[in-house]
């Protein structure tokens, strides 16, 4: 499945055993180690709290390399990779996909860039 | 416990020409020299990224036999950049337990020899899975826990420069130390960017090196008086509160539960300064100042509430260099040197009774306390 037709938001979980929403992982519920759990699709808006530039990335990357720590609606939390040219500043509404096993993000207005 | 370091010993860090077989030898060979022909009966190496890609793996029984380690038991602990701790810990528990006698305790690294790209690559193989693949680094990572730092507590940018400012004046009286030249606040402010607001000058250095220990049961003035460590989620995204690092507190709790102290009987601590603003973070972390308040430590005129408080009299990983095995057991080695009055050029007056290390594993995902006290304390 390509970004373009993805359904609406992204793929989430509700945890059995306490309030906990969570994108999928390998392991059990982040907060009480639960293992039952449901789907969920959560809005793909999102807060960044914080944001950085690395001028010496791994390997592999290309520099500048841009990464933020952002919160989706529902107090889930991702880091991304950035994908437009300036870094955002904490506070600034972002829209988060998933493609190719990774979790980008751009302002939440303004054109997709090419994924 | 029953166990006490009786004694230390490092190579310089800094960009080395010899291999990582031989900076164990010679930090192992520096410690041994100073107990005489006394029998070791266990040897733990402490390490964490070399190995296969120097040619060199099974480093334990390559060890045993270069220092003639004989008839002596022996593992490799990995803890990431809290390895060298992590070695201690096993050792002690080891040797406290009543199975071994005498412990040889040795935390290597070799990584300048490999482009900063590829050392960066490799450090960052202890990130979550979710988070490597976007890209995540080491500073990377240091850069957002900052951010959101300062962004809950406007106003340290001072205190973070001034952590590198006295790390680099401690480490220029460390014949051990990577960097020997002190540094300015204006030279730390005008370092390039790394990742903001990390510079340059606020990021720990790629090192080469090795720091060893003895540990014997009994008591003396380096007494192991009390352990910890904890484990935090390895994504940073999955912590609830990203300004401190929920692992040294919970480490530091047993750690001070077992040794029966109080923080305002610790007089030296090592704390692991990878990026300066952690320095803030530590001191509240280890609750030697309120969430927030650390910077007062670093405020100019030094005062503060924690001004009884020596910090990091080696340099600090800042000042010392970082190998990363090394460090958490460094950080040990100078701890144990202080107490013993044995610590040379760095050594404080007193000598202290009372003092800590505490060592960072990943980016918070496993941290380690140590102190030792004089005779052990309670
Ligand atoms: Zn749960």
């Amino acid at each position: 499945m390509s970004a373009s037709d993805a359904p609406d938001g992204l793929e989430a979980f509700a945890c059995g055993s306490c309030p906990t929403l969570y994108l999928p992982r390998p392991g059990p519920c982040p907060v009480c180690g639960g293992t039952s759990r449901t789907p969920r699709r959560v809005s793909a808006e999102a807060t960044v709290l914080a944001a950085t530039e690395l001028s010496t990335p791994a390997e592999g990357w290309a520099a500048p390399h841009r990464i933020a720590l952002v919160e989706l609606m529902g107090g889930i939390r991702v880091l991304v990779e950035w994908t437009t040219d300036r870094r955002p500043e904490p506070g600034v509404g972002v829209r988060v996909e998933f493609a190719d096993g990774r979790y980008r993000a751009r302002p939440a207005s303004g054109p997709r860039p090419e994924l | 416990m029953n166990c006490r370091v009786i004694a230390s010993g490092w190579t310089r860090f800094g960009r080395r020409s010899e291999g990582l077989l031989d900076l164990a030898s010679a930090a192992g060979r520096a410690a041994l020299e100073g107990i005489g022909r006394e029998p070791i009966d266990l040897l733990v190496v402490g390490q964490m990224l070399s190995g296969d890609g120097e040619g060199v793996s099974h480093l334990v029984a390559h060890l045993a036999e270069r220092l003639g380690l004989g008839p002596a038991a022996g593992w490799r602990v990995d803890a990431a950049s809290a390895s060298g701790a992590a070695a201690f810990h096993s050792a002690a528990l080891a040797v406290a337990s009543g199975r071994y006698e005498r412990a040889l305790v040795i935390g290597v690294e070799k990584m300048t020899h490999l482009p900063t790209a590829q050392v960066t690559r490799r450090l960052a193989t202890c990130l979550a899975p979710v988070e490597q693949a976007v890209g995540a680094t080491m500073p990377g990572l240091a850069a957002l826990v900052a951010q959101r730092y300062l962004g809950r507590y406007p106003g340290a940018e001072a205190a973070i420069a001034e952590v590198t400012v006295r790390a680099r004046s401690n480490a220029a009286r460390n014949p051990f130390a990577q960097f020997s030249s002190p540094v300015s606040r204006e030279a730390v402010e005008q370092s390039r960017w790394v990742a903001p607001p990390l510079r340059l000058l606020h990021c720990a250095a790629i090192s080469d090196g090795a720091a060893a220990v003895v540990v014997e049961r009994g008591r003396g003035p380096a007494t192991v008086a009390g352990i910890g460590q904890a484990f935090s989620p390895p994504a940073l995204a999955d912590r609830p509160d990203s300004t401190c690092f929920a692992a040294t507190r919970e480490a530091a709790r047993q750690a001070l539960e077992a040794a029966r102290c109080s923080r305002d009987q610790i007089q030296v601590a090592e704390i692991h300064d990878a990026f300066a603003p952690f320095a803030l973070i530590n001191l509240e972390d280890l609750g030697f100042a309120e969430p927030g308040q650390g910077a007062r430590y670093f405020a100019p005129s030094g005062s503060g509430p924690v001004v009884h408080l020596q910090l990091n009299p080696s340099g600090g990983l800042l000042g010392r260099g970082h190998p990363v095995g090394a460090s958490g057991l460094a950080q040990i080695a100078e701890i144990a040197a202080q107490l013993r009055g044995d610590a040379g050029a760095t050594q404080l007056p007193g000598p202290p009774h009372w003092g800590l290390a505490q060592s960072i594993g990943g980016l918070g995902a496993q941290n380690f306390v140590t102190i030792l006290g004089a005779e052990g304390g309670a």
